[in-house]
């Protein structure tokens, strides 16, 4: 053993999760090899310093002063989240077609920050930053063609301060009407999405065009926030996909003529599905279409959502699959990949349909 | 769907770190919570509140140990618990909710520091140190200075804060919180290598931040 493969096995040797005969072997190196021992003696101090660690006591009051807060009302939600919830379905998110523009472009949200301002929770549950201020929504793509400007949530504690933040309302690009399946506007809850750039986490717009064919843009009248800083600095809330293209696409900003409006190409990530307004379909239909067609891929797909949407995504799509009679070839066909995660997919969807009947929700 | 839980123990983490092969049986454990958490979506204040009880604790810890001071962390121990409330309704049996609160504990910390960003949390926290007349590195000069278990630790306090959140939320979650790969995974949505990996990273920028004090009688006698 060198020490590079020492190197490389450290991690499994301080947990001792390597094989007994490496660990022999690493074992026998640490007694010829000072430098290595002492690098191991090291990170078992670092790990033995950390657990060591004494726990702080908490404050007394904090139950108490939770609860005074829900009393006077401070979780209770403001007339904006109400039609929030109704329109995407906060408490129980509404079935996304993610790479259907039709979904995407049905809800922008955009969270502007004020100058100054306490926590502020995102309409998914988790924080927006502290300094949100306002929230500045063009609900859908029918409604967003009419509005104007976009509507500012008067019940988002702190938007009083929201008269420093410009506000910014989606300009629609041409669509499709939403097919009036399931829920009227098959978008998902908006959620905060944090991209690795510094650009993307104080930049937040997204738009996707509507079908097939037309243009792939985003764009957002009106002033634009400085890109970085300032004092109103607008924090992603987008569609995880759309995000990740606006990640993708925020690396080579484009402003047009003075900035405004600004606009974005949302990249080949959001490559649409075949229109479904065209066809009637129900946007599960695709998906479970894509499933069929590449069930590794489709896997992969799911995997990368956080644990909320992945669990959404089962539901959603098993109920549909068992609807048309599909369930079991669906299960099937991610069974015989082989994949792993393909398999635990497939559980997840035989354990769904089962397991709804018990489903207890408080909403 | 029951999730896997491994169920380390409290000797997983006291007994130190070579001790740790021994990770124990994989058991099922049905969440201790599902009963608080079926009472509190049918309406119940009172399963809520006890719900915050018995997560307070370990929200708090974790927020303290992100955030570095007491004000922060109990002002996004609120936060977290307000936030549940506002939204936890979507919160459904096929996790543990209690990996479902740190996750949205761990949210709330790591939005707090984006919006601080980088540069003025580096700034306020070296105001802190001066305002307490400690504007040491995070490494004593002389090990024999760190002689108490108290220096030890604030050694370690500072060194971790020095970690970028990335790196410091697994350690944290995995070596002082006691929580399993699996189950960092879910609470921060990345994959179990790489929570993994960024354990290990942090440790090597912790074991580099505390060289100094590495070797010293002190640290050999925890």
């Amino acid at each position: 053993m060198n020490h590079r493969e020492v190197q490389k096995g450290l991690a499994d040797y301080l947990e001792g999760d390597l094989p007994l005969s490496t660990r022999a072997r690493f074992d026998a190196h640490l007694e010829e090899c000072g430098e290595c021992a002492r690098e191991v003696g090291e990170m078992q101090q670092t790990i033995r310093l950390l657990r060591a660690m004494p726990d702080p006591e908490p404050p007394p009051m904090i139950a108490a002063d939770v609860m005074r807060r829900i009393r006077a009302g401070e979780t209770r939600l403001g007339p904006f989240q109400r039609v929030m919830r109704v329109l995407t379905g906060v408490l129980e998110p509404a079935f996304v077609l993610p790479a259907s523009a039709v979904a995407v472009a049905a809800l922008v949200v955009m969270v502007m920050q004020g100058p100054s301002g306490g926590a502020r929770f995102g309409l998914d549950g988790f924080s927006v930053g502290e300094e949100s201020a306002a929230v500045v929504v063009t609900p859908s793509l029918a409604t967003a063609a009419a509005s104007s400007p976009a509507s500012v949530h008067p019940g988002v504690a702190g938007a009083a301060r929201a008269t420093a933040a410009p506000v910014a309302v989606t300009r629609p690009v041409p669509a499709v009407p939403v097919p009036d399946t399931e829920r009227a506007v098959p978008s998902r809850s908006p959620r905060v999405r944090h991209s690795e750039s510094g650009l993307a986490e104080s930049w937040m717009a997204l738009q996707a065009e509507a079908s097939a064919g037309a243009a792939r843009s985003v764009a957002v009248e009106g002033p634009v926030p400085a890109f970085r800083g300032g004092p109103s600095r607008p924090l992603l809330v987008a569609d995880r996909i759309g995000a990740q293209g606006l990640a993708h696409s925020l690396a080579q900003p484009q402003r047009h003529d003075g900035g405004v409006p600004f606009s974005l190409r949302v990249p080949q990530l959001l490559a649409p599905v075949a229109p479904t307004a065209a066809t009637g379909e129900d946007a599960r239909d695709l998906w479970l279409a894509r499933a069929f067609e590449d069930p590794v891929g489709f896997t992969r797909y799911i995997a990368s959502q956080s644990l909320a949407e992945q669990e959404l995504w089962v539901t959603r799509l098993s109920e549909r699959a068992a609807a048309r009679g599909l369930l079991d070839e669906l299960v099937d066909a991610l069974r015989v990949t082989g994949d792993e995660r393909a398999r635990h997919l497939a559980d997840d969807f035989s354990a769904s349909v089962t397991r709804r009947a018990g489903d207890v929700r408080g909403d | 769907m029951t999730y896997e839980y491994v169920e380390r123990g409290p000797m997983a983490r006291s007994a130190g770190a070579m001790s740790r092969e021994v990770v124990g049986p994989r058991v099922i454990v049905e969440d201790p919570d599902r009963d608080l958490v079926a009472r509190w979506q049918a309406g119940d204040e009172q399963a809520f509140e006890e719900l915050v009880v018995r997560h307070e604790r370990r929200v708090f810890r974790l927020l303290y140990r992100m955030m570095g001071n007491k004000e922060d962390a109990e002002d996004l121990t609120q936060e977290t618990f307000l936030s549940l409330h506002r939204h936890g309704h979507r919160f459904r049996a096929e996790a543990r909710f209690s990996t479902f609160v740190y996750r949205v504990a761990a949210n709330a910390a790591l939005n707090r520091r984006r919006a601080l960003g980088r540069g003025r949390a580096r700034i306020d926290k070296l105001k802190t140190r001066q305002d307490a007349g400690d504007d040491l590195p995070s490494s004593p000069r002389n090990p024999e200075d760190a002689t108490h278990g108290a220096e030890l630790s604030e050694h370690v306090r500072l060194a971790l804060e020095d970690l970028s959140p990335s790196l410091r939320m697994p350690v944290i979650l995995y070596d002082i919180e006691g929580l399993a790969y699996g189950e960092i995974a879910e609470v921060l949505g990345i994959a179990e290598g790489t929570v993994k990996s960024r354990i290990h990273r942090a440790r090597q920028a912790l074991r580099e931040q505390l060289k100094g004090l590495l070797g010293s009688n002190a640290v050999e006698e925890i």
